[in-house]
């Protein structure tokens, strides 16, 4: 009995942890039951396409995003430079985008007549042919430019909370600056840059918006194909699992990588840290160098969008507007508090007990590389399940028949976004979590306190900076959330999301740019919150 | 314990209240909210019945019927292709109506023999292509697409969009399918470029000298045509495809009323009201496609794009052929 209450927070955690798996499982098993299998057929001729294109895009984003995020945040990190306060927090907006945003902008301004291609033309003196942006390298550039933030946050907070002293003493001993970053700052920071790039790599695989846009045959696009066009749920659950298993070698080899290495800090403060000044010329090369993903990633798309806007705005229902804002703004609201609340339950019930509670939290986070097609069938099954056995219930004994009542809600729409997002906000939690040295636990344990005051004084003061990037990212997230979004919306609920997707769809581009506008302003009040608290 | 089951109770009834206990009817639509809405408006209007509607691809409307079960709340299926509105006949969402309005406004090449599902409007796939470039006596037809003189000249959208994919269906019920799988590689070796984008793409790309014929649905050129752009098209043609075997094909968009409807009598009068005057003149003069109703005038926009026969293939075998017609595509790389 002691050894359960002893570990309840580690059972809390495993609890949790399974409502979210549940519609994980759900998938799989249920996948594998009957069908029409169209596998040999997928194998004969789409699947090595598959296999090649999405594993291209997963190399060259993770390796993209990864020079990006840590040279600029190392130069952030590191330096005095002119705009560096600005800049610092500018590299974050690229997040406000939607990546598949992205993908219209560019696709257009690089076409025949396109803005940037006249203006390349204009600068080279030569007519150049439209740059062909409906293809992997397209895809390639626009995940780059806009996952990059993730690794960047990642890695920043990593080198200036992380390694301030330990810079200092090497610094001290004699170290130039390209040893102390590859022989101190570097490892220390390993488990942020991991963890960023394992969230650029999910969140690659679980795209369907911009392959679907540009034109390519990904995984996530051959399961949704194979999946709701024809019919065949058994290949889609196999190209499911593989998908998966994708993700769970990459996890677990970084796991062994790290090996038995313990990675908290020092808590020492680090706001002492000195930082470099670079002369004129390197100053200003920084400043370049930090501005080109801000450009690229936030600055063009966010003007081309304002334009586009200004053109259709003659076009717009302001009532059905304000509906959608406050529709979007609530469900983002309300998913990421729920992320939150059970990422820091399950993170914490982990680190009181990660043999019981450890395993069930890295299945629980796969939800984040499930296409959003799938995550919303997945979530439905159980939910519908749960229905029917409440309305056989009132059916039975009151006689009242209320037909579906949490599928077809803001409960079904809820947990679909609590399974796909849930790795977000874990991993911002626990990278900040992990960052509590250990000692600090058994220090309060000894002084007496119980599990449950260590979480609220302790845990949750300290790691307020992985809490609040967790529901920021994850807010950010669900307002830009697409396919589950469709599937599972009760009636009268439209998003942002969906409605520029509806116009981009039907190629009006302009009338699309007014919602992607709206979603990409909204997104940046968090980031501007997010952004203060970043330049402190 | 007790006040666990007070908080359950409250719960319940909260989601239970939210229950419109006035006329209405639940549409799950596959076209796009913005196409739809002066229709539903309109039938609001008329009739005093709420439209509730969700819109999403079809595919994931099915999905979504097929998981809610005999509990699901929708009462009308809306589509913009003949194959979804089978493959909901197929998985037996649909049940029949029963309805002389529906019966007589409609030819039967347009509907389920069973009365399942109804052709509410038409929409042509028809060749757009550059006047400079492409000589009237080289469109024969969509068969000779695959023609080598068109090498790396055409240019169409992905094979995964449902208008390729019927479009296919009806070539292969029409040639067969081993010829129509010489004629889809010998498509894909013509294309001027990867798929990509949709229609309005095709057309741009055109314009810009990509290729020099497309693959298109009626309404986007006329659209095209008829906006404040349209100086860009001036040197595009228009041609309805036709050769001695088949000639130019034509999709429905329509409806189907649900066999676990709430309310069916509501959902009957919504798709009666559909094919009625006032429903098919917006469908023509706003959405331009062609009405269901060869009683209807149709507009100015949708005369001047031309003369055109249509093949008297029933819509019902796009349907039926569509599995064969994505594995084909598949089969051939047409991506």
């Amino acid at each position: 009995m002691t050894i359960f209450l002893k570990n309840s927070w580690a059972y809390l955690s495993v609890i949790l942890s399974l409502i979210v798996i549940i519609p994980i499982l759900i998938i799989f098993l249920f996948l594998f039951n009957t069908g029409d299998d169209t596998w040999l057929h997928l194998k004969n001729t789409v699947l090595t396409s598959y296999i090649v294109n999405s594993l291209i895009l997963l190399i060259f984003s993770a390796l993209g995003t990864l020079i990006i995020g840590v040279t600029s945040a190392w130069l952030v990190a590191m330096y005095i430079f002119p705009f560096k306060k600005y800049i610092e927090w500018l590299l974050v907006l690229p997040l406000a985008i939607p990546s598949y945003a992205l993908a219209y902008v560019y696709s257009d301004l690089l076409n025949y007549g396109g803005f940037l291609t006249l203006t390349f033309s204009y600068i080279i003196n030569n007519e150049i042919n439209a740059i062909n942006f409906y293809s992997i390298y397209g895809a390639i550039f626009v995940f780059i430019f806009s996952l990059y933030p993730y690794v960047y946050l990642l890695a920043r907070q990593a080198f200036i909370v992380q390694s301030g002293t330990y810079i200092e003493v090497a610094k001290v001993s004699g170290l130039n600056l390209l040893s102390i970053f590859y022989k101190v700052a570097i490892p220390l920071a390993r488990p942020a840059l991991i963890g960023g790039v394992i969230l650029v790599m999910m969140e690659t695989l679980a795209d369907f918006g911009v392959a679907d846009y540009l034109g390519i045959e990904t995984f996530t696009k051959g399961i949704y194909k194979a999946w709701f066009n024809l019919g065949d749920i058994v290949s889609a659950g196999k190209l499911s699992i593989i998908l998966l298993i994708t993700i769970s070698l990459i996890i677990s080899v970084e796991k062994i990588l790290r090996g038995k290495a313990e990675f908290s800090n020092d808590t020492r403060s680090s706001r002492n840290f000195k930082f470099f000044s670079l002369n004129k010329y390197f100053g200003i090369t920084a400043l370049i160098i930090c501005s080109i993903p801000v450009i690229i990633g936030f600055l063009i798309p966010f003007a081309t969008l304002i334009i586009w806007s200004i053109q259709s705005v003659k076009n717009v229902n302001l009532d059905i507007f304000i509906n959608l804002f406050i529709s979007s703004f609530s469900l983002a609201l309300l998913a990421s508090c729920i992320c939150i609340l059970f990422a820091v339950f399950i993170i914490y019930g982990v680190r009181t007990n990660s043999a019981i509670a450890g395993p069930f939290a890295r299945i629980a986070s796969l939800g984040y590389s499930i296409p959003g097609a799938v995550a919303a069938v997945g979530v439905l099954i159980p939910l519908v399940w749960l229905d029917n056995l409440i309305n056989n219930f009132l059916l039975q004994y009151f006689d009242i028949s209320i037909g579906l009542l949490l599928t077809g809600s803001w409960f079904a729409l809820l947990f679909a976004y609590l399974v796909r997002f849930l790795a977000l906000s874990m991993h911002s939690v626990e990278s900040s979590f992990i960052k509590i040295p250990m000692s600090l636990d058994y220090v309060a344990k000894v002084l007496g306190s119980s599990n449950r005051s260590i979480l609220i004084k302790v845990h949750a003061r300290m790691g307020l900076g992985g809490i609040s990037l967790g529901l920021l990212i994850v807010f950010i997230d669900v307002l830009k959330e697409l396919p589950a979004t469709m599937i599972l919306r009760p009636f009268g609920l439209s998003t942002l999301a969906i409605k520029a997707h509806e116009f981009a769809m039907d190629e009006r581009l302009g009338d699309a740019a007014i919602p992607l506008l709206a979603i990409v302003v909204v997104c940046l009040i968090p980031l501007f919150i997010l952004a203060r608290g970043i330049r402190q | 314990m007790k006040k666990i089951n007070i908080f359950m109770i409250v719960v319940l009834s909260i989601f239970t209240i939210g229950k419109c206990w006035s006329e209405e009817v639940n549409l799950y639509s596959a076209r796009k909210e913005h196409l739809i809405k002066p229709l539903m408006e309109l039938f609001e209007k008329e009739s005093g019945i709420k439209v509730n509607i969700v819109t999403a691809k079809a595919s994931q409307l099915h999905q979504r019927i097929l998981r809610e079960g005999k509990n699901s709340p929708a009462d009308v299926i809306l589509t913009s292709d003949a194959g979804n509105l089978w493959k909901a006949a197929e998985a037996k969402f649909l049940q029949p109506i029963n309805s002389d309005i529906l019966i007589n406004s409609i030819e039967s090449k347009y509907r389920d023999k069973n009365n399942l599902w109804f052709g509410l409007s038409l929409r042509a796939r028809i060749i757009v292509y550059s006047l400079d470039r492409v000589q009237e006596n080289e469109l024969k037809g969509y068969r000779f697409l695959s023609d080598p003189i068109f090498k790396n000249r055409i240019l169409i959208r992905s094979s995964s969009n449902i208008y390729n994919q019927s479009l296919i269906a009806h070539m292969i019920y029409k040639y067969g399918e081993e010829n129509i799988e010489l004629w889809a590689k010998g498509l894909v070796n013509n294309l001027a470029r990867d798929p990509a984008g949709g229609d309005r793409d095709q057309i741009k790309a055109i314009a810009a000298g990509i290729g020099d014929i497309a693959v298109v649905n009626s309404y986007y050129i006329v659209n095209m045509l008829n906006s404040d752009k349209r100086a860009l098209f001036d040197s595009l043609g228009v041609y309805f495809p036709k050769d001695n075997e088949m000639a130019t094909h034509f999709n429905i968009s329509g409806a189907g009323l649900l066999v676990n409807a709430p309310n069916s009598d509501n959902g009957k009068k919504l798709i009666e009201f559909l094919v009625s005057e006032k429903a098919q003149k917006i469908y023509a003069y706003t959405n331009f496609e062609y009405p269901i109703d060869k009683a209807i005038d149709i507009p100015n926009e949708l005369k001047n794009l031309g003369t055109y026969e249509e093949d008297s293939t029933n819509v019902y075998e796009y349907g039926e052929l569509s599995y064969k017609a994505i594995r084909l595509a598949d089969r051939v790389g047409w991506k």
